[in-house]
């Protein structure tokens, strides 16, 4: 799976010609065998409009696929806010119903002290540095380090590269300085191309990512488990509390899981829990006595909820 | 005595002007005749770009051992060979691409391998693809003409084969 998170979403999405352009690039990354890609919308200052971004229709292209059959591509969006005062209070929580609108959240920070504030505290999944032009301050392991800790990833777009030469070098020069201050861990690469022809195939990026001085190995990673890392971030940051409990509704069970909430003894034929809500734990280890104990405490609560 | 040992590229270039074509059937491309590229031109292009972005000492690098041994302008895939310790120059040279002669493009590599042999394999596989493809897109149009499929496999295979 390949996947490529920064795809820049036409500013006037109305206009044909800009449509057009889009399904170009799209059409591209699923020959090239990409099989998600992410819309980014890029906001600097307040947050006061609401998603643009509109997804294709089941998108296939049955027509150009050699064996007919049909390729998809799943797609995501993505909302990158551009940080440049860090006193001001960007809302960047999941409880922003602007921000809970996108499916990947990212911060592109422009000075050092918020670059450490987006490392250190703020809710996102991708920090965005603009490596084309010269960075206005030195990548530094303290904030790197926490960032990895907590699951963050550093982006590097390849698009400006294949522009001009100029940011070509700068982008050399910022990528291998962040490859060697995250160890090659937490990062990953994405297109940010703003036509079709700026787009490359995966394993022409691995060997872009040979070239900023990591290995095969993790530059592969930086475009497929990595990006899938920081998707699976954004689902447990948009879903779950605390990304350790998550809610669904009883009517989602199926009817051999009806035990979980009790219904199959004593509730049989009642429909009263339609409709209610049922906590799943999401536990790593699973231990029998302990599943038991929560099988217990849930139909107790159950049963005073009925009382 | 160190055998030179060598890495086979097959790559493919995508022309801005003509990539898009089957989906958007509205915007028809203009019916000039498109300057076809010869062996010589992709040969100079890499190697243009080899002096860019690597500079004198990547050109000095990979003078020795690079020849590209086929293009063919009607599927727009080629092959080349580089010696197996500066591939990844040649390779990144190759991304960073943007434009041959007059026409903006983009190259990707198709395969990567050790022997002429495989490369000649995924490029004939590769070419089957290229030529149901292209009968799918006449089926849909509606072209009644019927193309003979299995003697355009033969013809790209011989071709394939042919290289040294």
């Amino acid at each position: 799976m390949f996947y490529d998170l920064n795809l820049p979403y036409p500013t006037q999405p109305n206009l044909a010609q800009q449509q057009t352009e889009l399904r170009k690039r799209v059409d591209l990354l699923i020959k090239f065998g990409y099989q998600v890609v992410a819309y980014n919308h890029t906001v600097t200052g307040k947050l006061d409009k609401a998603n643009p971004i509109h997804k294709f229709e089941t998108y296939n292209n049955s027509p150009d696929s050699p064996s007919g059959q049909q390729q998809k591509i799943e797609q995501l969006s993505r909302i990158t806010v551009v940080i440049e005062d860090a006193s001001q209070n960007y809302g960047l929580s999941s409880a922003n119903s602007i921000i809970s609108s996108y499916d990947i959240v990212a911060a592109q920070p422009t000075n050092e002290k918020i670059f450490q504030n987006v490392c250190g505290t703020l809710e996102v999944d991708i920090v965005s540095l603009e490596m084309g032009s010269r960075l206005p301050f030195y990548i530094k392991h303290g904030p790197v380090g926490l960032a990895i800790e907590r699951g963050v990833y550093f982006e590097i777009c390849y698009a400006p590269a294949i522009r001009d030469s100029a940011s070509r070098r700068q982008l050399i020069s910022n990528a291998q300085s962040l490859v060697r201050v995250t160890r090659g861990k937490n990062i990953i690469i994405t297109s940010e191309a703003q036509r079709a022809m700026e787009l490359r195939g995966p394993y022409d990026i691995v060997n872009l990512g040979t070239i900023m001085g990591m290995n095969q190995a993790m530059a592969k990673d930086c475009i497929s488990t990595n990006c899938r890392a920081v998707v699976m971030h954004a689902i447990t940051r948009r879903n779950t509390h605390r990304a350790v409990v998550s809610f669904e509704p009883v009517s989602s069970l199926k009817p051999n899981e009806l035990w979980k909430v009790g219904s199959d003894k004593k509730n049989t034929g009642k429909t009263d829990f339609k409709g209610k809500s049922t906590v799943k734990r999401v536990r790593l280890s699973k231990d029998d006595e302990e599943e038991e104990e929560e099988e217990n405490e849930v139909e107790i609560s159950q049963d005073m909820e009925l009382s | 005595m160190v055998r030179l040992k060598n890495r086979w590229l097959l790559f493919e270039v995508i022309f801005e002007d003509t990539f898009h074509v089957s989906s958007s059937s509205s915007s028809s491309p203009p019916s000039q005749k498109l300057e076809a590229l010869s062996t010589r031109d992709v040969y100079s292009a890499i190697k243009n770009s080899v002096q860019i972005n690597f500079g004198d000492y990547g050109v000095g690098c990979i003078a020795a051992s690079i020849s590209v041994k086929y293009f063919s302008p009607f599927t727009n895939i080629g092959v080349l060979r580089i010696s197996r310790d500066h591939y990844h120059i040649v390779w990144g040279a190759m991304t960073f691409i943007t434009q041959i002669k007059t026409r903006k493009c983009l190259i990707r590599v198709l395969h990567l391998g050790g022997t002429i042999k495989q490369c000649q394999l995924s490029a004939i596989n590769y070419d089957r693809d290229q030529i149901l493809l292209l009968r799918r897109q006449a089926e849909l149009r509606g072209d009644t003409e019927i193309v003979d499929i299995n003697e355009l496999f033969e013809q790209s295979k011989n071709q394939i084969m042919a290289i040294e």
